[in-house]
């Protein structure tokens, strides 16, 4: 492969590259933001519910540890989705009241999530781990002061399953993509190359003053343009250096 | 206007192939993940519409525990309309009775049934209740619309970065392309002098105006040969020495005269070698690495401040405001405390040294700002980005005032100045779509990889420099420094600086850099739209100071009076009108309106401003050096840019984001009034200089 086609070639494929790379970037991006928001959703429409319930108990002056129905209704939302794995109501100081594991009530919930859910005034979400996501309704008082919160975990399995299905995809489009206008790229550059190539040479016959074969006459007029005004000023230049010596050399 | 050569348009023609294949290969990309993309989405967004269906069918069996009748319900419009409302994937919500809708809100007649939930309704068996959510089938499309923006972004920015591709890769090329343009034109003008020729493209054509250039002066040198022989005999000959005389006379006035319209030597001094080797190869060597710097830095512009407001910041009681505001701050104040000293360290170290020094200092500032977790930690880093950025700025510059000479120096800072353009047109606005994937600190670290790659094509590509001694014999105008004497002895330049130039680079940091990142991302946009902003006025400047550069040239040279104060003066207005755009109400379009505005302005008087120094500073010029004189103007308007997020911080504190914008345009537009007053009034206008300086100019 000629110098000058190596050289086309690279740049067809950083530029084509770094076009198909960003584009898939960006899709990659989207897709993992509109997954995660869609679960995140769905987890939180539960804890608005539970929230609700909540807060209707307490403002009908129940205790918020002694809410009787508060047990049953999070361990039927707990069937409600797959994706969740447990669900909590915890009191503002983050000890559990109500969980649908029963080991976990009295316990407390960690204070980086408890520093988490205090930034937000209504939902909070935060992902302890790769596996696990959690989103918390803030359970507000009669005067809207927090009482607790309504915290459901879920599983980010499906996520990552999606999300590998997705980016294989994404990579086979990307690759394919990559590889033909790469190749498109590089052969309008070559073409291009040897178009401007063929045209100068045209311009280098009629500057030289070559007959030109056939359909192989000049055709930008730029060139032509370029070619008549050097001719001038090569002629006059000749006409004065004749002028310089106009008798012969002894 | 002068119609574009050949080759130029060959080399336009490229590129509009290069953004059409680019767009193409975009297109599909998008254009074949769309089905994945909605084939993967759908079953969760038809979930989300179970999970929704279940919270108001259970809200409506509450009713049912009341023994209230389906009909008598009241208020289910209400609040299905404010669920699809919240939902915006939600194309309409049904309550039907036996199959007939009963209450609902949306449009549900497009929804095609998979995508429609069907939720019993508990208690109302009896009557048949059931709720139907149907997804919009369109909320795919709509939210690759949403993704239209970013995907011009990456476009623009691709062709940005081919074009740098295009000189890092084929940088032999486009110097092909601009050897045979000087040729030609060379050629066209009458001048026959050997030039270099093409390796690459076009060597027929290069070898053909080489031909016919030897061939002339071929013919040249005969005739001086055949001169001096004639002039030689006439001493010799003392005979026919007076028959010959004025013969001779006559040939050597022609030979005057073709002097005078063809050359046959090349006068040029300096252009295509210096101390390092070739002027064309070095500044090529230089450009790839001093790109990759630049960029590395600009990545984070779209989000430094939100980064830094997020930080601890210890036992300091300090604003978030503030806070934000400091990162910028302290890199703009090192950069213009820094520069003055760095010329004459620079030229001592060697250009390539200190290069090198800056790459590495700003890999180190870079992976280290990503993983600061304090304040007063990433305010030292991001110093020591600042001083390596003022390093390998002043490198490069000291690079091309080293490889040209007076005549092509202008040419070789545009090179220069359009790197810094084009890194801030790719820069924020890629640094805002990766922040918004991958977060802050991985961003800063993707910027650290630039930086190492910068190093690496550094290092193996810039010319060793020269020994010690020829730097020291040759003193370079990057090495004086700055002295602010100049600047308090002489009042207009004082006047200058304190009226356009301090004010043109406060309200432009403080704007782009730090006021529209945050309000943006306060009015619950993202760090990409903010990238997006800063990248349109970088587009802004590229196409426009160029035009209004051409413009003033243009004035001048039709009209008496030079017009310099006057763009001056129109520009500081605009960019001062630009912060009243914020007291307008059209949400996150007053932001663009404000960075349309600012981009306008700021192109207005750039270069005319810069160019009034060389006007009001002409005796400090003469006597100190126009080198002492631009240093000090740079530098003053360096502590523009270091003061400009701390007077925007300040004024947020004080007062919300509305009031600190329209503040801020509001004292600008004061100074363009007082500028106008000091430098339009009848007699304040500088006159034309006299068409002996004009000539001496």
């Amino acid at each position: 492969m000629p110098a000058i086609h190596r050289k086309l070639f690279w740049l067809a494929f950083w530029v084509i590259g770094f076009a198909v790379f960003m584009t898939g970037l960006l899709l990659f991006f989207k897709y993992q933001s509109v997954f995660t928001g869609l679960q995140r959703d769905r987890v939180m429409l539960v804890a608005g519910e539970i929230d609700d319930i909540a807060e209707k108990s307490l403002s009908l002056g129940q205790d918020f540890w002694e809410i009787a129905t508060l047990q049953d209704v999070i361990e039927r939302r707990r069937e409600a989705d797959r994706i969740f794995t447990g669900i909590d109501v915890a009191g503002k100081d983050g000890k559990i009241a109500y969980s649908t594991d029963l080991a976990r009530i009295g316990s407390s919930l960690p204070a980086e999530w408890m520093a988490a859910f205090a930034r937000q005034p209504r939902f909070s979400n935060l992902s302890p781990s790769v596996d696990e996501a959690v989103v918390a309704s803030t359970i507000r008082n009669s005067f809207a002061q927090p009482a607790g919160y309504a915290v459901i975990r879920y599983s980010r399995q499906r996520e990552h399953e999606a999300m590998r299905a997705f980016t294989s995809r994404l990579a086979f489009t990307c690759a394919g993509v990559f590889a033909a206008f790469t190749l498109l790229l590089y052969a309008m550059l070559t073409w291009r190359w040897r178009r401007a190539d063929r045209e100068l040479s045209r311009a280098a016959s009629a500057l030289l003053g070559v007959a030109p074969s056939a359909g192989d006459t000049l055709h930008s007029h730029a060139l032509v343009a370029d070619v008549a005004a050097i001719n001038a000023q090569l002629n006059t230049a000749g006409r004065e250096l004749a002028g310089v010596n106009p008798e012969p050399a002894r | 206007m002068k119609a574009p050569s050949y080759l130029q348009r060959q080399l336009w023609l490229a590129m509009a192939a290069i953004l059409l294949v680019v767009m193409a290969a975009i297109g599909a990309t998008v254009g074949l993940m769309y089905r994945t993309f909605d084939d993967s989405i759908a079953p969760q967004v038809l979930e989300k519409a179970g999970t929704a269906g279940r919270s108001l069918s259970g809200l409506i069996s509450q009713a049912a525990s009341h023994d209230i009748a389906l009909e008598k319900l009241v208020g289910v419009d209400a609040l299905f309309a404010d669920t699809a409302r919240k939902h915006p994937e939600i194309a309409h919500i049904a309550l039907l009775r036996a199959g007939k809708p009963i209450a609902g809100a949306g449009s549900g007649s497009e929804v095609p049934a998979a995508l429609t939930a069907r939720l019993p309704v508990a208690g109302y068996e009896a009557a048949g209740a059931e709720l139907t959510v149907g997804i919009d089938p369109g909320y795919v499309r709509k939210l690759f619309e949403e993704m239209a923006l970013d995907l011009l972004v990456v476009a623009v920015v691709t062709l940005f970065v081919s074009l740098e591709l295009l000189y890092f890769l084929a940088g032999a090329v486009v110097a092909d392309v601009g050897a045979l343009r000087a040729r030609a034109a060379a050629l066209s003008r009458g001048a026959f002098f050997p030039m270099p020729q093409a390796t690459w493209l076009g060597q027929a054509w290069s070898r053909a105006l080489e031909a016919r250039a030897a061939e002339v002066t071929g013919r040249y040198h005969q005739a001086l040969a055949a001169l001096r022989a004639r002039w030689q005999r006439r001493h010799i000959d003392r005979q026919a020495a007076g028959e010959s005389a004025t013969a001779l006379r006559t040939s050597i006035v022609a030979l005057r005269e073709l002097r005078t319209r063809f050359s046959f030597a090349d006068s040029r001094q300096g252009r295509r070698a210096g101390p390092g080797g070739d002027a064309a190869l070095v500044l090529g060597a230089m450009r790839a690495p001093f790109f990759l710097l630049l960029l590395a830095d600009d990545l984070s512009r779209s989000f430094m401040p939100m980064f830094a407001a997020g930080l601890s910041v210890g036992p300091i009681s300090i604003s978030p405001n503030m806070v934000a505001s400091l990162p910028i701050f302290v890199f703009m104040l090192v950069v213009a405390l820094s520069q003055p000293v760095l010329g004459g360290w620079s030229e001592r170290i060697g250009r390539r040294r200190s290069f090198l020094a800056g790459a590495l200092l700003a890999c180190c500032a870079h992976f280290l700002s990503a993983q600061a977790t304090g304040l007063i930690e990433l305010l030292a880093w991001r110093a020591a980005g600042g001083a390596a950025w003022a390093i390998a700025f002043v490198a490069a510059q000291g690079y091309i005032l080293d490889h040209t000479d007076a005549k092509t120096r202008t040419a070789g800072l545009a090179v220069f100045v359009g790197i810094i353009m084009v890194s801030l047109v790719c820069g924020p606005s890629i640094g805002g779509i990766l922040a918004d994937g991958i977060g802050y600190r991985a961003t800063l670290v993707t910027g650290g990889a630039l930086t190492v790659i910068a190093l690496a094509l550094a290092w193996r590509r810039l010319p060793v420099d020269p020994p010690r001694e020829a730097v020291v014999a040759k003193p370079s105008s990057a090495a004086v420094t700055p002295r602010l004497s100049v600047a308090f002895a002489n009042r207009r330049f004082l006047l200058l600086l304190l009226l356009a130039a301090v004010p043109a680079k406060v309200i432009l940091i403080a704007y782009c850099f730090y006021l529209i990142p945050l309000y943006i991302v306060a009015a619950g946009s993202t760090p990409a739209m903010a990238g997006r902003m800063i990248m349109l006025y970088s587009v802004m400047m590229v196409l426009l100071v160029p035009m209004m550069a051409n413009w003033v040239v243009g004035l001048r040279a039709r009209h008496a009076r030079e017009p310099e104060a006057l763009f001056v003066a129109a520009g500081l207005a605009l960019s001062g009108a630009a912060g009243l755009a914020m007291a307008l109400p059209f949400g996150l379009l007053s932001p663009l309106l404000v960075v349309l505005l600012l981009g306008i302005g700021q192109s207005l008087s750039i270069s005319p401003q810069a160019a009034m120094v060389a006007e009001v500073c002409k005796e400090e010029i003469r006597t100190l050096g126009q080198s002492a004189v631009y240093g000090v103007y740079r530098m003053v308007e360096r502590f523009g840019n270091a003061i400009g997020p701390v007077i925007a911080a300040a004024l947020l504190e004080l007062a919300g984001f509305n009031t600190a914008f329209i503040a801020i345009g509001g004292a600008v537009l004061v100074c363009a009034a007082l500028f106008s007053l000091v430098f339009l009034r009848p007699g304040g206008g500088a006159p034309l200089p006299a068409p002996a300086a004009q000539g001496a100019d």
